[in-house]
């Protein structure tokens, strides 16, 4: 019994020994209660921010890639040709309106049935048409201009492979002769199409007529005339 | 004998009448009833036919004028009524200044003519019109087109009268082309209709179309009739050379052939 009570004091004392030896040493060495998680939970916050940064990269990524995908679409505006308005117009109110070009009237041309046409809904305006002959009859042309990107207008064979590219003096022409017709051995009658594309208008010439005395007549001087850049 | 002769040729006559002339009036009767509205070329579709051929030739062409009236103002919705009878008063201007006062008629260019387009006096006749033929946004039937046309007629001392170009309710061709040349232009009351621009180019021709369901009418001033030879045969495009009436267009081709019904056909006389 002696020696079991003597081993039992000793191995106490030795344990004692060891936790106080070098100031508490052992023990301070341990790792305490508290550490751990403080350092576990320490992990998991970075972990967490970690993975909320991923997940809200990736939204912000699939967002961008539908609004590029989609809102173009949704955001496009549909013009119905029922609830469209027109009304007689003038070239002051044309000129004004137009961004990109201007339209001049020389003397020897007479203007007809000028209108200009806005959707009944919006208000908005679409497009402008307008008739011109020459004072001797030799020339008549129709011009559509469209004054809104929105807009689509269909009548005018863009597409069209017979389109020749003229570069006037500010912009572009697209042009295309159509079918001529002989009337003597010295004249025919030309017919033209065109069209002028601005950054806010387009013009449409979707009917040039003129009585000529040469195959491509004087089309490119009358448009070039009629039709200025704005400054 | 002579007695059951009689009996036997009244009966026929009576089922002649019955049955035949039914159908034709039928047909008349429908017609009759078909407003003609169409002003803005709207709810269309564009068609292109390309053509590779060999050779192309004109078989015939007529046209009353080198540059031929081509109104196109619409006081209001359905007024292709008003704006074709315009074009046809217009036309007659010419030998009669007094049909559309304070409006120069056009100029004579060698043997032919070029007409003016619009100006505040034509738009004042079609607004005429449009009150004389009951158009409203139903637009115009036949009947009230020709009785439009009667009474601005005869308000200008001028007597009007019509000629059918058609046979056995088809366009008889040959019969239009004869009025052309004789120096009447034509009305004609489409449900459906095109109009054509051809791009001529060295062995390949492309034609656009412009196609409408809707019921118009447009004045022809001229024909023209195209003979393609190609790799698979000839083949043979026949037009009206028209004032379509519609904004945009000054004059064009219809294609009597493509996508339209021709309901009627009359040849116009002003004297």
């Amino acid at each position: 019994m002696n020696i079991k009570k003597r081993l039992e004091q000793e191995a106490k004392s030795t344990h004692q020994k060891i936790l106080e030896e070098d100031n508490n040493c052992f023990l301070n060495s341990l790792p305490t209660r508290d550490m751990v998680p403080q350092k576990r939970r320490h992990c998991a916050y970075h972990w967490k921010l970690c993975f909320s940064g991923v997940v809200c990269t990736i939204s912000a990524m699939l967002i961008i890639v539908c609004a590029v995908l989609f809102i173009p679409k949704n955001s496009e505006i549909i013009y119905y040709e029922q609830n469209f308005q027109s009304s007689t117009s003038d070239m002051s109110s044309l000129n004004t309106d137009l961004k990109d070009f201007q339209i001049y009237l020389k003397d020897n041309l007479a203007i007809t049935n000028l209108k200009r046409t806005i959707d009944g809904l919006s208000g908005d305006l679409l497009y402008y048409e307008m008739a011109l002959q020459s004072n001797d009859n030799l020339i008549r042309t129709s011009l559509t201009i469209v004054c809104n990107k929105h807009y689509h207008y269909e009548k005018f064979h863009k597409e069209d492979e017979s389109l020749i590219q003229a570069q006037l003096t500010g912009y572009t022409l697209l042009y295309s002769f159509e079918n001529t017709k002989t009337i003597n051995a010295q004249s025919t009658i030309l017919k033209a199409v065109a069209l002028i594309e601005g950054k806010n208008e387009t013009i449409y010439i979707t009917d040039y007529q003129e009585v000529s005395f040469d195959k491509n007549g004087s089309f490119l001087e009358f448009i070039q005339s009629l039709i200025k850049v704005k400054e | 004998m002579l007695h059951l002769g009689t009996i036997a040729l009244s009966a026929l006559l009576v089922l002649c009448s019955a049955a035949a002339p039914a159908s034709l009036f039928g047909e008349k009767k429908e017609n009759a009833s078909i407003a003609y509205e169409d002003t803005a070329s709207i709810n269309g579709t564009s068609e292109d036919v390309t053509l590779p051929y060999l050779s192309r030739t004109v078989i015939s062409s007529h046209s009353l004028a080198l540059m031929y009236p081509s109104y196109n103002y619409s006081p209001a919705v359905g007024s292709c009524g008003c704006i074709a009878g315009a074009n046809i008063l217009g036309f007659y201007d010419r030998y009669d200044e007094n049909l559309i006062p304070d409006h120069k008629s056009g100029t004579q260019y060698e043997s032919t003519y070029l007409y003016s387009m619009e100006d505040s006096a034509v738009v004042k006749v079609i607004e005429t019109l449009y009150e004389y033929m009951g158009t409203e946004h139903v637009g115009t039937t036949e009947n009230e087109f020709i009785n439009g046309m009667k009474r601005y007629c005869n308000e200008k001392g001028k007597t009007i009268s019509f000629t059918s170009c058609m046979s056995s309710n088809s366009l008889n061709f040959l019969s239009a082309q004869s009025m052309l040349k004789a120096n009447q232009p034509i009305v004609l009351f489409l449900s459906g209709y095109n109009t054509a621009d051809i791009t001529m180019r060295d062995n390949q021709d492309t034609i656009h179309y412009w196609i409408s369901e809707a019921n118009h009418i447009m004045i022809a001033f001229g024909y023209e009739i195209f003979s393609y030879a190609t790799s698979s045969g000839n083949t043979r495009f026949e037009y009206f050379e028209v004032a379509p009436g519609l904004s945009g267009v000054i004059q064009t081709y219809f294609d009597i052939n493509y996508k339209t019904k021709i309901n009627d056909a009359l040849a116009v006389n002003i004297y």
